[in-house]
């Protein structure tokens, strides 16, 4: 199966314009306006798309789909975002509540609507036929949160193989539901929609995957040196690639303040990388480095500097030897903003040159969420496409 | 024995971490903040070993050793970087780095390094 730039494209406006109407149905619905924020092409593993469900104590809503497409859509809510919703819905109801039924099943007929409106437009422009089914409420503490979601993946093997999920952030006008919106489809169905495309030049999938391998072993390694920089035990929590509109990239962060830095890298591929901690988190890493130093800011500001420039070095390094080619690093430029307003500058300059981006984001942490650094790295779609190509298996 | 080392970093927290690592072993005669610092002062201080930073502003590290070599083809260069790529290193070798230790680093690497280029020197 093949994978092209066009085909995420077609993807990303299919998946955007499918949760638009999954949008429309909440609003006539429950009479909240609501919008989606972003829509993102992952390709991620399965076992990444759980540890968020995991972290982010989603509820969600299954329901399954077969005939022309196979696969899984889930609605995800914060608790508190389902319980403002059935309260919208039906005041006075508990949407935590293990025994309310009746918030249960309001949250189930949310999502048969607006699952059933996203699944439509798939269908429509396959010109095809795709059955649902009913909906399965899934909380976390009863079932693994995608237990229910049986996502064969490309390589057919466990929770390590890679799958496409399709995820839509949908946002009510007050900003005070919150809600994703996932499709997982077959291999099979992939080909299909690829198909229905028409692509030419596509790349195998598997040079996508390799791709996001290649990202998790640079996250390992990156986590590894700030071990070893500051003593502070961290992990690989999760690392994506995305395809995503441009003017969605900043969307993709929060507005909580982060500190940390950006650099530029050139090469194959070239791009932005941003290095950002949360300010407690900083905090950390400056003191772990300079002990009794607290006076001396423009130190540790140096500190938090040439971490990420080790950090950058770590993430970008294995790239470099797998595709046998060199990437320049530019010094690393501090930043202290909200993460979004760090991001924006990085995607206006990109979209001077392409409407989508790939956005590679990887999350290293301690197990006691006491440090938290995420890494964003915005590759030139042109430039990445070339090294995809360079990991395809016909190369 | 002591020898006289010059060390070249953009980062002040890496020279500061550098000079911690060496007191007692080495003495640091200077500090560059690019590899244009890094010449002159290589001129004026003649230090015994240079511990040169490869991505720096203004010039690199890779092109200050080229230039030092070129003044003193005796000089002892060893690579601090973070950068870890085959063809980085390949072109460190080629601008005449005698030796380079991988960021984040440890003191008895540093100083192993150090040992090795005044030992090759000599």
């Amino acid at each position: 199966m093949n994978l092209d730039v066009r085909s995420l494209r077609t993807f990303s406006r299919l998946a955007h314009s499918g949760a638009e109407k999954a949008a429309g149905s909440l609003t006539t619905l429950a009479g909240i306006d609501t919008y989606v924020n972003v829509t993102k092409v992952e390709l991620g593993t399965k076992s990444d798309v759980e540890n968020e469900f995991a972290e982010r104590d989603l509820v969600s809503v299954h329901i399954g789909f077969s005939g022309g497409l196979d696969g899984h859509t889930v609605l995800a809510f914060s608790p508190e975002s389902a319980e403002r919703l059935v309260d919208a819905l039906m005041p006075g109801i508990d949407a935590t509540d293990a025994d309310g039924e009746l918030a249960e099943s309001s949250l189930k007929e949310v999502a048969n609507i607006m699952l059933g409106g996203f699944i439509d437009g798939w269908a429509d422009y396959l010109d095809t036929t795709v059955d649902i089914t009913t909906p399965t409420y899934v909380d976390d503490e009863n079932d693994g949160p995608l237990d229910r979601v049986d996502a064969e993946g490309f390589e057919n093997g466990g929770d390590d193989e890679h799958v496409l999920v399709f995820r839509n952030q949908l946002e009510a006008a007050d900003n005070a539901i919150e809600f994703d919106l996932y499709m997982v489809p077959t291999a099979a169905s992939i080909g299909t929609i690829v198909e229905a495309s028409g692509d030419d030049g596509a790349l195998p999938v598997e040079s996508f995957a390799a791709f996001s391998e290649m990202i998790n072993d640079g996250a390992t390694q990156a986590s590894e040196d700030i071990t070893a920089m500051t003593g502070i035990d961290t992990t690989v929590e999760v690392s994506r690639l995305s395809f995503v509109p441009i003017e969605g990239v900043p969307m993709s962060l929060t507005d909580a303040v982060r500190r940390g830095v950006v650099l530029e890298f050139s090469g194959t591929p070239s791009g932005y990388i941003a290095i950002l901690f949360d300010e407690p988190s900083a905090e950390n890493i400056a003191s772990s480095l300079l002990p009794g130093m607290e006076g001396d800011e423009a130190m540790r500001q140096s500190a938090i500097q040439e971490i990420g420039n080790i950090t950058t070095s770590g993430f970008l390094d294995g790239w470099a030897n797998a595709l046998e080619t060199t990437i320049d690093i530019s010094p690393p430029k501090h930043v202290h903003d909200i993460g979004s307003a760090i991001i924006d500058p990085l995607a206006t300059d990109l979209a001077q040159s392409q409407e989508y981006a790939f956005l590679i984001d990887s999350t290293i942490r301690t197990d006691d969420d006491e440090f938290t650094c995420d890494i964003y790295a915005l590759p030139d779609e042109t430039e990445l496409r070339k090294a995809l190509k360079q990991l395809s298996p016909a190369a | 024995m002591a020898s006289k080392v010059l060390v070249v970093d953009d980062s002040a927290f890496m020279r500061n971490l550098l000079k911690q690592l060496l007191e007692g072993e080495h003495e640091v005669v200077g500090e560059a903040e690019n590899g244009v610092e890094a010449v002159e002062l290589y001129r004026e201080l003649e230090p015994d070993v240079v511990t040169m930073d490869v991505v720096m502003p203004i010039r690199n590290g890779i092109e200050a050793t080229s230039e030092i070599k070129s003044l003193d083809a005796g000089a002892s260069v060893i690579m601090c970087t973070s950068v870890g790529q085959e063809e980085k290193m390949r072109e460190a070798v080629e601008a005449g780095a005698d030796g380079y230790i991988t960021k984040p680093f440890q003191k008895p690497n540093v100083l192993q390094a150090i040992a090795d280029v005044i030992q090759a020197e000599a």
